[in-house]
C-alpha cells in the first residue's frame, strides 16, 4: 500500500507537470434516483410500492408457478392432469404431496421463493425509505403508501408461509450481515406481521376512500383487517412445524399448535381480530352480491371496483397471469371464444372433486356455478358444450365464455385477477372467531348471511339450516362445510384444513365418498349410471342433465334428451365410475399429506444461502 | 509473395528532391545483392530531413553540406538500412542486402514500439501481408490459427457472427474474457468493422508484463491494431477487389428423415401413446394406406433456408503519398455479402484517413480518422439472444423438424408455454424473425509530438469515438413475442433499439532515451512516463411497437412505427465510465546482452466506489541475449538466442456499471394492474443485483518464460514459451437467490491458466525464381478453478427452455467449460422388462435402474437408458429409499469439457516466377462440443409431428410397431427380434435429456484458405501505366477434418453467459467459398 501511495504521489505530480485536466472519478447513473428522492416524492414512492406487486407477474413466480400449483390437492380440489403420472414427475409430485427440493417446476432460480423475496426486499426498502424520507406524520397520502407497503409485505409473507411453512424473517433492507439467514419460527414472523397490520390499518382508507382504494387490486383498511384475522386464525391453528426452537435444523417436526401464549391461548388475539372484522362489516361499505353467479361473471370480466364483495384481488394486469388459462372450464383448441386461433386446449388443469356437486344442497346456487361437468369443443362459429365424463369436473366460476369484456386472447396469460379475499370470507371468519369466543348467536348471524345469499330464492331453507345449529362443535363443523362450498376453486381450503388439522381426515372422507360414487353405493345408490342431456335451441349450451340427481335412475321423459356416449359411441351405464388412479389421485403413497404440508425451500435457494439455510421435515 | 511486396513497395516510395545549394554533390547507384538496380531507395543525410530517392536505374544524386562528417542513410522497405559515412567521397555505390532479419521488425507494445530483438514480454504479431493475403470479411477471422496462444473462434456462420478471441485461456468465470482491443491507441469494443486492407499490423500482448502497461484492462490480453500510415513519395493509388461465391458447407451432416420415414415415426409415436385417432389418422389417413407415402417427395427445408449461393464482393481503394513534411493515406472500402441464408445479407462501407505533418523540426502532428457503416439484414443476424426469444428463431431448428410434406394442421397438445412458435413453417419463421442492424462508428484521433530536446519527446493525444447501433427486430405472428409477450397479442410487433456510445480519450506520454547521457552503446536506457484519461458515455433507447397490422412485413414495420402501439419505451443513460491512469516504463539494456524492464501502472475506475477505485499493477522482465555473448561468436549459424522471463500483474474491472451503489430506476411494466411504471433497485439484464460497495479490481499474476531463437540466417526462427497465470479476487456474478436479489458482484475465487506455446517459421527454399516458406504454431493451455467462494456455480443454456436444466458446472479443482449431464447407457432392451399382460404394460425388472421419471414418453423397452451413478444417503448414511434404483437429478455428472488441449495452425507459402501460393490450416484438439442439435432432432419431447434426422430412421431406431399390421408389439421375443439390427433408442421422450452421447469430440483440422496468385510481368504492366497487377483465386474453408457429427466443430451458440461455451444449437451453418480477386497499383 505504501509503495502505491508513493507511486500515486509521483503520478499526481506527473499529472500536474502535464498540466492536466479532470481527475474526477465519481460517476452517477443519470437514469437513477437515490432513496431520498424516491421516497420523498409521492409519485415516485407510489411507483416503488407498485413494484412490490410486480413480482407476482414475474414469469415463474405467482404468474407461472405459485398460482398454478398452490392449494391442491384437498378434499374439494384436485389436480386433473397426469393421473398416471409417476412420483418422479415434477407436476403431479407437487399436487400429490411428494414434492422434493429438486422439483424441476419449482426449483428454479426465478421460481416463486426467490421472486417473493425480491418483493420482500422491495417492500423493506419502501418501508424504511418512507419512514426516513416520506413525512408519514405530516402527509396522510404518504402514510397510506407506508401502510400499503406494510400490507404488501404481509401479503408476500402470507404467500411464503402458506407454501413453505417457515421462512427466513427479513424485515429490513439487506445488509451484508443479513444476506444469509436461516428460517425463523413462524411465531416470530406472525407477531411482526400482526403488529405491522395493526399499524397499517388506520393509515389506510376504506375501500373507495381514496383513488388507490377504489380498486380491489390495492389494499384498503378492510383488507388489512381481514388479513389480520386470517393471520390470527392461522397462527393459532395447527400445522406441521419443527419441535420448539428447532426451526431450520432439519427437524422432522409434528403437526401441533404454537406454544407461544399469544397463539396458544389466543383469546385476546381473537378479540382484536373480531373487532377488526366487525369494523369491516360496519364501515367498509362492502357487501355480498345478491347473486353468486353475478359475482363470478364480474370476476371473469375483470371487475375490480372496490366496495363490493371482493376485498382484495392480486393485481395482475389485464395481460398477465394464468388463472383462467389454468383453472377455467377446459376449452378445446380452436375455440370460437378465443380471439386467436389457438391450437392447444386451455383450462381445466385442476377441478373440484367429482363428489363436490352432491355436497351442495339442491337449491344452493353455488352448486352449478362451482361444479361444471362439461367442457367446450369448437363447432365452427360457436363452441359446443359436451359432457366431460364422471371423472372430470371443472370450476364453473372460471369460464372463457364469460370473459366478454376481455375475451381470452389465446396467449398463456389471461389477465384475470385472482380473488384473494371476499366479504363472505370476512363473515365466515367472524363466525368462526365468534364461535371460538363462545358467541354462538353472533356466529349464526354471520353464517346466515352467507348461506342466505347462496340459497337465493330459497332463503328460508338456509335460515332453518342455520337456526338448527345447536352447539359450538356443530357450528365449527358447519363452518368447515360452508367454507368448502363457498370457496371451492379459490384455494383457501388447503390452509384451512391444515389449521383445523383436518387435512388427512377430510381427504379420506372424500376418497371414501368418491369410491361410493364410483360404485354407486351408499348415498349414491339411487343415482343412475347413465346420463342424458339436452341442448338449448342453439345446439351449443347444455340446458339440462338427467342422471346426476338422487333418484334419477330411469331414462328421462320428454323431448330432446340424448344419452351420453363415450368415445366408442356407446352409452356407458357407469358414467361415474373411476379408475384406481383417479381414486388415488390425492397423494402418492410415500408420504401422507401431513408429512408434506409444505413445499420445501428449493434446492437452488438452499445452495445460494451458503449453508445458512436448511429445510426441515426430511426434505 | 515477398518479392512482389518488395516490388510494390519500391514503386510506392518515390521522389522528393531537396537540394541544398552550394554544397558537395554525392552520386551513386544502389543495387541489391543480385546486382540488380534498386529504384525508389530513399537516401537521407543523417540528422536532417534532407533526402532524395533513387531513380529507375537505381541512381541518385544528393548535395551534402558537410561532406567530411556527414553520413548517408539508405533505406528501403524490405532491405536492411545502410549507413555510410561520406568522408568526402563524391561517388558512393551501395549494395543493399535483403532484410530477412525479422529482428529489425518493429513490434507495438503499448504507447511505444520496439524492435523485435528488444522485446522482453510475450507478444504475437501478424502483419499486413498475412492479413491481406487471404480475403476475409473481418480482421479477427484472418487471425485464426496465426498466433500461438491466441484462440480465435468464429462462433457461427452468419456474416456478422461474433468472433471470440481468447488469449491464453480465459481468466474470468462469469464475466467476459475478451481481450482489450486498442486501435491506434484507442480502446474499442470490437475490431470486426475494420477492413483488413487498412491494417498495418496486429500485435497481441499475452503476458502480464506486456499487458501491465494497460493495467486494469489487460488481464485477458491486449490486441493492438495499427492502421496503415502514409509513406513519403509520389502519390500511389492501389485497388484491391474480389468477387466470391459461397455455399453452405457440409450440408449432408444433418439430414432430416424422408417423408415416408416421417409418417412412420408419427404413426409409431401416436400408436405408443394410443393416440392414433387424434394424432395420426386426421393427418395421414388409415394405417393400411401408409405405403402411399413411400413415393411422396421430401421437402428439403434446409436447402430452402440455407441453400442460397452467397455472393461476396469487396472493393478497397487507397491513395497515399507525401513528402518529408507530410505523409498521408486515405482509403475507401466496400464489402457486400449476400449470405447463404434466405433473406440475410451484410454490407459495410469504410472510410479512413491518416496523416502525419511535420512542419518544423520540433513538432509532429498526427491525425487519423476512421468511419464505418455496417448493415446486417435477415433473421440469421439474430444471433445474439434478446429478451422474449431464443437465438434459434428463424434458424436451423424449424428447417429440420418441420414436416417434410404438406399437412392440414400441425396442432400440438403440449402445454409448455415456451413451445409456442414451434413447428413454424421454416420460411415463415425467417420472415417472422427478420432483423436489421445498422452500425455507425466514427473515430478521430489527433496527436502532437513535441521533441522538447534531443531524445526527449512529449506526445499529447486526444481522441473521440462515436458509435451508434440501431437494431430492429421484427416479430411476426408466429413468434413467441408476438403471441405471448406483446401488449397486443397475436399481431406483428417490432422491437427497436438504439445504442449510443461516446468515448473521449486523452493520453500524454513523455519519452526519454538516455543515449546522450551515457555516450556509449554499452548502456541503453529508455524511460516512458504517461497519463491517460478515458471517459465513456452511453445510453440505450428501446421501444417496442406492438399490434402492427397483420399483413405487415418487416420492412413495413420498420417504416411505419405509427401503425402500432408503442410499449416499454426506455432511454437509459448509463453512468459515465471513467478511467484515470498513470503509467511508466523503463527499459535498460547492458551490452546488448542483458535487458531489464519494468512497467508500473495505476488505474482509477469509476466503476468501483470510493476507496476501492485505485489499482496498482507493477511488472518486471529480464532477458539475456545469449547470441550476443562472446562465447557464442563462433556459432555463426545462430542469429538470435534470447532467454527471457517476466512477472507481472494486470487487472480487470469487467463489471457492469452501477453495481456498487443502491439506486432506484424506472422501468416499464405491463404485468401490474394500476401502473405502467415501477421504480426498483437497478437491474442488469433483468436480474436484480445486490449492490456491493467493497468491489475492487481483480488481478492476474503472470509468470512467463520464453526462448526466442533464429538460426541459419534466420531461415529457422521461432520462440517457445511457458506461462502460469493466476487470476485472483475474481469478479464473479455471485448467485444470492432467496435474499431478495438474484446476484451480487463479488471479488471471489481464483482461476489458474498454465500453458506452453511454440511458434516456428522456416524458409525452406529461397532462390531468385522460387521459394517456399512455412510457419506453424501450437499452444497448450490448462485451466483450473482454484477458489470459488462456494462449491459450484451451475448454469443453464436453456436451449430447450427449462427441460434440460443446468447443463454447465464450475467447480473448484476443475477447469471451466465442464458440461454437466447424464451418462448414457444405451437403451433398455426387452430383457430389462417383463410384460404384464393383465394391465397391458411393461414392468421394469428388479435391479435395473429406472430413469422413467426423467425420460418419460412411452417408457418401456427401447427407451433411452441412463446410468444410475450416485446413491443419495440420508443423515445416518443409509441409502435414501426414494433414490435407490432410480436415475434422477443426483445422477448428473461432468460429461465433457469444451476447452481444447491444443490449438494452433500452420501455413505454407511458395512462389515461382510470378506465381504465388499460400495455404493456411488451423486446428483445435482435445475439446468437446455439446451437440444440442442432435438431442433436439432425435427426441419427441411429447410432440408427435416433428421430423427427426436419419439417425432415427426406422431401420436404425428401436421400433415398437409391427409394420405389417400396424399393431404395437407386446410379445417380448417378437419385439427383441424386430430390433435385432437397430442401435438407436426410441425417440419417444417426455423431454430433452443431455447425455454424454451428445457430447462429441470437437477436434478438427481445417484448411481455412488456399490461394493461388499471379503477378503480371512488369514489362506488360508498365505499358498500361500500371505499377503492379496481381490476380488470384482463393478457396475458403476447403475442408475440415473432424469426427464431429454436426455441421462444423467450430461453434459456440449460447453466448448469453460465458459459463456455457461450446454449444451447437441451431447455429447458422458455415460456408465454403471461392473468391477471385485482383490487386492493382497505379
Amino acid at each position: 500500500m505504501k509503495t502505491s501511495r508513493i507511486f500515486l504521489l509521483g503520478a499526481a505530480l506527473a499529472s500536474l507537470t502535464f498540466g492536466l485536466n479532470s481527475c474526477d472519478l465519481t460517476s452517477e447513473t443519470k437514469s437513477t434516483f437515490d432513496e431520498s428522492v424516491v421516497f420523498s416524492n409521492k409519485t415516485l414512492a407510489e411507483f416503488n410500492v407498485m413494484s412490490i406487486y410486480e413480482v407476482f407477474g414475474h414469469t415463474n413466480s405467482h404468474r407461472g408457478r405459485y398460482l398454478t400449483y398452490y392449494g391442491h390437492n384437498t378434499d374439494i380440489e384436485v389436480y386433473l392432469q397426469d393421473l398416471d403420472g409417476k412420483e418422479t414427475s415434477a407436476k403431479p409430485q407437487i399436487s400429490k404431496y411428494a414434492i422434493t427440493a429438486n422439483n424441476t417446476e419449482l426449483n428454479i432460480n426465478n421460481g416463486p421463493y426467490n421472486e417473493l423475496y425480491i418483493g420482500v426486499e422491495r417492500a423493506n426498502l419502501a418501508i424504511s425509505g418512507l419512514k426516513k424520507y416520506g413525512n408519514i406524520e405530516g402527509d396522510p397520502e404518504m402514510a397510506a403508501l407506508y401502510g400499503e407497503a406494510l400490507v404488501a409485505r404481509a401479503l408476500l409473507y402470507a404467500e411464503l408461509l402458506k407454501a413453505y411453512g417457515e421462512v427466513p424473517a427479513r424485515f429490513g433492507p439487506i445488509t451484508p450481515e443479513t444476506i444469509y439467514v436461516n428460517k425463523s419460527d413462524k411465531d416470530v414472523i406472525f407477531k411482526q406481521l400482526l403488529s405491522d397490520l395493526e399499524e397499517a390499518a388506520p393509515l389506510l382508507p376504506w375501500p373507495n376512500g381514496s383513488d388507490a382504494t377504489s380498486v380491489t387490486t390495492r389494499p384498503s383498511r378492510a383488507f388489512a383487517l381481514g388479513l389480520y384475522a386470517r393471520f390470527a386464525l392461522v397462527a393459532s391453528g395447527w400445522s406441521l412445524r419443527p419441535d420448539d426452537g428447532q426451526v431450520g435444523t432439519g427437524n422432522t417436526g409434528s403437526v401441533r399448535r404454537s406454544v407461544d401464549p399469544m397463539f396458544a391461548e389466543p383469546e385476546a388475539l381473537y378479540r382484536t381480530a373480531l373487532a377488526g372484522l366487525e369494523d369491516v362489516i360496519e364501515h367498509s361499505g362492502c357487501s355480498l352480491y345478491g347473486d353468486y353467479e353475478a359475482l363470478w361473471k364480474d370476476f371473469n370480466n375483470f371487475d375490480t371496483k372496490a366496495g363490493k364483495e371482493v376485498i382484495y384481488s392480486l393485481p395482475m394486469s389485464d395481460s398477465r397471469g394464468r388463472w383462467n388459462y389454468t383453472y377455467a372450464i377446459r376449452a378445446e383448441g380452436g375455440s370460437a371464444t378465443f380471439t386467436q386461433d389457438v391450437e392447444k386446449s386451455k383450462g381445466g388443469s385442476v377441478g373440484p372433486v367429482p363428489t363436490m356437486y352432491w355436497r351442495y344442497g339442491e337449491n344452493d346456487q353455488r352448486r352449478t356455478v362451482s361444479c361444471a361437468n362439461f367442457e367446450t369443443v369448437p363447432a365452427g362459429s360457436f363452441d359446443r358444450q359436451v359432457l366431460s365424463g364422471g371423472e372430470k369436473w371443472y370450476f364453473g366460476k372460471y369460464r372463457f365464455d364469460w370473459m366478454t369484456s376481455h375475451p381470452y386472447s389465446g396467449g398463456n396469460d389471461d389477465g384475470c385477477k385472482p380473488v384473494y379475499m371476499r366479504y363472505s370470507d370476512i363473515l365466515l371468519m367472524a363466525a368462526e372467531i365468534a364461535n371460538e369466543l363462545g358467541d354462538l348467536a353472533a356466529a349464526k348471524g354471520y353464517l346466515k348471511q352467507v348461506r342466505i345469499r347462496a340459497y337465493k330464492g330459497h332463503e328460508s331453507e338456509a335460515e332453518s339450516y342455520v337456526d338448527a345449529i345447536g352447539s359450538k362443535d356443530a357450528m365449527f363443523n358447519a363452518i368447515v362445510d360452508e367454507r368448502a362450498l363457498e370457496f371451492v376453486g379459490e384455494f383457501l381450503r388447503k390452509g384451512d384444513l391444515i389449521r383445523w388439522n383436518l387435512l388427512e381426515s377430510k381427504i379420506e372422507e372424500t376418497r371414501t365418498e368418491m369410491q361410493a360414487l364410483a360404485e354407486r353405493s351408499g348415498k349414491f345408490s339411487d343415482i343412475s349410471g347413465n346420463v342424458w342431456y339436452k341442448y338449448a335451441a342453439d345446439g351449443a349450451t347444455i340446458t339440462d342433465v338427467w342422471g346426476y340427481e338422487h333418484g334419477q335412475t330411469t331414462a328421462p321423459e320428454g323431448d330432446g334428451w340424448q344419452p351420453y356416449l363415450d368415445s366408442k359411441g356407446s352409452a356407458p351405464s357407469n358414467y361415474f365410475s373411476m379408475s384406481d388412479n383417479k381414486l388415488n389421485s390425492f397423494y402418492f403413497s410415500t408420504y401422507t399429506p401431513n408429512q408434506r404440508q409444505w413445499w420445501p425451500i428449493p434446492a437452488t435457494a438452499i445452495v445460494d444461502a451458503q449453508g445458512a439455510l436448511s429445510n426441515d421435515y426430511g426434505f | 509473395m515477398k518479392n512482389l511486396f518488395i516490388k510494390i513497395a519500391l514503386l510506392m516510395s518515390a521522389l522528393t528532391v531537396t537540394i541544398a545549394a552550394g554544397a558537395q554533390t554525392v552520386k551513386g547507384v544502389v543495387r541489391d545483392s543480385n546486382g540488380e538496380v534498386l529504384p525508389g531507395v530513399s537516401v537521407i543525410i543523417k540528422g536532417t530531413t534532407t533526402g532524395v530517392s533513387t531513380g529507375m536505374d537505381g541512381d541518385y544524386s544528393i548535395s551534402v553540406p558537410n561532406a567530411q562528417s556527414a553520413s548517408l542513410i539508405f533505406s528501403c522497405i524490405g532491405m536492411r538500412d545502410e549507413v555510410v559515412a561520406v568522408q568526402g567521397r563524391t561517388v558512393i555505390d551501395i549494395t543493399m542486402s535483403e532484410d530477412s532479419n525479422f529482428l529489425e521488425e518493429t513490434v507495438v507494445i503499448g504507447y511505444a514500439t520496439v524492435k523485435r530483438r528488444d522485446l522482453m514480454g510475450s507478444v504475437s504479431s501478424v502483419d499486413n501481408k498475412a492479413l491481406t493475403a487471404v480475403p476475409v470479411a473481418s480482421v479477427s477471422e484472418a487471425l485464426t490459427g496465426k498466433m500461438a496462444g491466441v484462440q480465435v473462434t468464429t462462433t457461427e456462420g452468419d456474416p456478422d457472427a461474433e468472433i471470440k478471441i481468447r488469449v491464453r485461456g480465459g481468466g474470468s468465470i462469469t464475466q467476459d474474457s475478451s481481450p482489450l482491443y486498442i486501435v491506434d491507441g484507442f480502446p474499442v469494443e470490437s475490431i470486426n468493422d475494420i477492413p483488413a486492407a487498412d491494417i498495418q499490423s496486429i500485435d497481441i500482448l499475452k503476458d502480464a508484463f506486456s499487458t501491465a502497461i494497460y493495467g486494469s484492462r489487460g488481464a485477458n490480453g491486449v490486441v493492438l491494431v495499427t492502421t496503415k500510415s502514409g509513406v513519403s513519395g509520389k502519390v500511389t493509388v492501389s485497388y484491391n477487389g474480389y468477387i466470391g461465391f459461397k455455399r453452405m458447407a457440409n450440408k449432408q451432416a444433418i439430414t432430416p428423415m424422408s417423408s415416408f420415414e416421417f409418417v412412420k415415426s408419427v404413426y409409431e409415436l401416436a400408436a405408443m401413446d394410443d393416440k392414433i385417432d387424434t394424432q395420426y389418422t386426421p393427418y395421414f389417413g388409415k394405417f393400411e394406406d401408409i405405403d402411399l407415402y413411400k413415393d411422396q417427395p421430401t421437402n428439403d427445408w434446409v436447402a430452402q433456408v440455407f441453400g442460397k449461393t452467397g455472393v461476396m464482393n469487396n472493393h478497397n481503394l487507397s491513395v497515399s503519398g507525401g513528402s518529408d513534411k507530410v505523409k498521408w493515406t486515405a482509403s475507401f472500402s466496400h464489402l457486400g455479402d449476400e449470405a447463404i441464408m434466405t433473406g440475410s445479407n451484410y454490407k459495410r462501407n469504410n472510410l479512413s484517413f491518416k496523416a502525419r505533418f511535420s512542419p518544423v523540426k520540433k513538432f509532429d502532428f498526427d491525425i487519423n480518422a476512421r468511419y464505418s457503416d455496417t448493415q446486417v439484414r435477415g433473421s440469421g443476424a439474430n444471433s445474439i439472444s434478446d429478451a422474449g426469444t431464443t437465438s434459434s428463431n428463424g434458424r436451423l431448428k424449424h428447417a429440420v423438424q418441420y414436416t417434410p410434406l404438406p399437412l392440414s394442421s400441425t396442432s400440438s397438445e403440449s402445454d409448455l408455454e415456451e413451445d409456442y412458435g414451434d413447428n413454424v413453417p421454416p420460411l415463415q419463421s425467417i420472415s417472422d424473425n427478420d432483423t436489421r442492424r445498422i452500425r455507425k462508428d466514427w473515430t478521430v484521433n489527433g496527436a502532437v509530438t513535441w521533441h522538447i530536446i534531443d531524445n526527449l519527446d512529449l506526445k499529447v493525444e486526444g481522441g473521440l469515438n462515436d458509435w451508434t447501433q440501431t437494431d430492429e427486430h421484427f416479430y411476426g405472428v408466429s413468434t413467441y413475442y408476438a403471441r405471448q409477450t406483446s401488449t397486443v397479442p397475436g399481431k406483428p410487433a417490432n422491437i427497436h433499439k438504439d445504442s449510443y456510445r461516446k468515448k473521449l480519450r486523452n493520453t500524454n506520454t513523455l519519452n526519454y532515451n538516455f543515449k546522450d547521457i551515457f555516450k556509449t552503446d554499452a548502456h541503453r536506457l529508455d524511460l516512458l512516463l504517461g497519463q491517460e484519461y478515458i471517459i465513456t458515455k452511453s445510453n440505450l433507447l428501446t421501444l417496442n411497437i406492438d399490434g402492427l397490422p397483420e399483413f405487415y412485413t418487416a420492412e413495413n414495420a420498420w417504416n411505419f412505427f405509427s401503425s402500432g402501439t408503442p410499449s416499454n419505451p426506455s432511454n437509459y443513460y448509463y453512468a459515465d465510465d471513467k478511467l484515470l491512469s498513470f503509467f511508466g516504463r523503463a527499459n535498460y539494456v547492458l551490452n546488448d546482452r542483458y535487458s531489464f524492464s519494468t512497467t508500473l501502472r495505476a488505474d482509477g475506475s469509476s466503476r468501483f466506489s470510493k476507496g476501492h477505485q485505485w489499482g496498482f499493477f507493477p511488472s518486471f522482465a529480464a532477458a539475456w541475449t545469449l547470441s550476443n555473448e562472446g562465447f557464442m561468436s563462433s556459432a555463426t549459424n545462430v542469429d538470435n538466442l534470447k532467454l527471457r522471463y517476466s512477472f507481472g500483474t494486470a487487472g480487470n474491472n469487467n463489471i457492469p456499471l452501477g453495481v456498487t451503489q443502491m439506486a432506484f430506476t424506472s422501468s416499464n411494466t405491463s404485468w401490474v394492474d394500476g401502473t405502467g411504471t415501477i421504480f426498483t433497485p437497478t437491474t442488469v439484464n433483468g436480474k436484480n443485483i445486490m449492490p456491493n460497495e467493497n468491489l475492487s479490481w481483480e488481478t492476474t499474476y503472470s509468470h512467463n518464460i520464453g526462448l526466442d531463437f533464429a538460426f541459419f540466417g534466420s531461415r529457422i526462427k521461432g520462440s517457445i514459451e511457458a506461462y502460469s497465470n493466476l487470476t485472483d479476487d475474481l469478479l464473479i456474478m455471485f448467485p444470492t437467490g432467496g435474499s431478495g436479489y438474484d446476484y451480487q458482484y463479488r471479488n471471489l475465487g481464483a482461476v489458474q491458466n498454465t500453458g506452453a506455446e511454440l511458434s516456428l517459421d522456416f524458409v525452406i527454399v529461397e532462390k531468385k525464381d522460387w521459394g517456399i516458406t512455412a510457419g506453424m504454431n501450437v499452444s497448450y493451455n490448462k485451466n483450473v478453478v482454484k477458489r470459488l467462494g462456494l462449491d459450484s456455480i451451475t448454469a443453464a443454456t436453456r436451449w430447450a427452455s427449462q427441460e434440460v436444466g443446468d447443463d454447465f458446472i464450475v467447480e473448484v479443482g476443475q477447469p471451466l467449460g465442464n458440461i454437466y449431464g447424464y451418462k448414457c447407457d444405451g437403451r433398455y432392451e426387452v430383457s430389462d422388462f417383463t410384460w404384464d399382460a393383465t394391465n397391458s404394460k411393461w414392468i421394469l425388472n428388479e435391479g435395473v435402474a429406472d430413469d422413467s421419471g426423467l425420460v418419460g414418453g412411452s417408457f418401456g423397452p427401447g427407451s433411452l437408458k441412463l446410468k444410475d451413478i450416485n446413491v443419495i444417503k440420508d443423515a445416518e448414511g443409509n441409502p435414501l429409499a426414494s433414490n435407490v434404483g432410480k436415475v434422477d437429478v443426483n445422477d448428473k455428472t461432468v460429461i465433457g469439457n469444451t476447452q481444447p488441449k491444443l490449438v494452433g495452425g500452420f501455413n505454407i507459402s511458395a512462389f515461382w516466377k510470378g506465381f504465388d501460393f499460400n495455404a493456411n490450416f488451423n486446428f483445435v484438439y482435445g475439446n468437446q462440443i455439446y451437440n444440442a442439435n442432435k438431442i433436439e432432432f432425435t427426441s419427441s419431447r411429447n410432440y408427435y409431428r416433428r421430423n427427426f434426422i436419419t439417425m432415427m430412421d426406422s431401420s436404425n431406431r428401436w421400433t415398437n410397431v409391427d409394420w405389417n399390421t400396424g399393431a404395437i408389439i407386446t410379445d417380448p421375443d417378437q419385439l427383441a427380434e424386430a430390433n435385432r439390427n437397430t442401435t438407436m433408442w426410441s425417440p419417444s421422450m417426455g423431454r430433452a435429456i443431455l447425455t454424454d452421447w451428445a457430447v462429441e469430440d470437437g477436434s478438427f483440422l481445417r484448411l481455412s484458405s488456399a490461394t493461388i496468385g499471379y503477378t503480371l510481368p512488369e514489362s506488360l504492366v508498365s505499358k498500361v501505366k500500371l505499377s503492379s497487377v496481381r490476380v488470384y483465386v482463393t478457396g475458403g474453408n476447403l475442408f475440415c477434418l473432424t469426427k464431429y457429427s454436426g455441421y462444423d466443430p467450430e461453434v459456440d451458440t449460447r453466448r448469453d453467459t460465458p459459463l456455457t461455451p461450446g454449444v451447437d444449437y441451431s447455429a447458422y451453418p458455415k460456408s465454403r467459398s471461392i473468391v477471385a480477386g485482383i490487386n492493382l497499383t497505379f
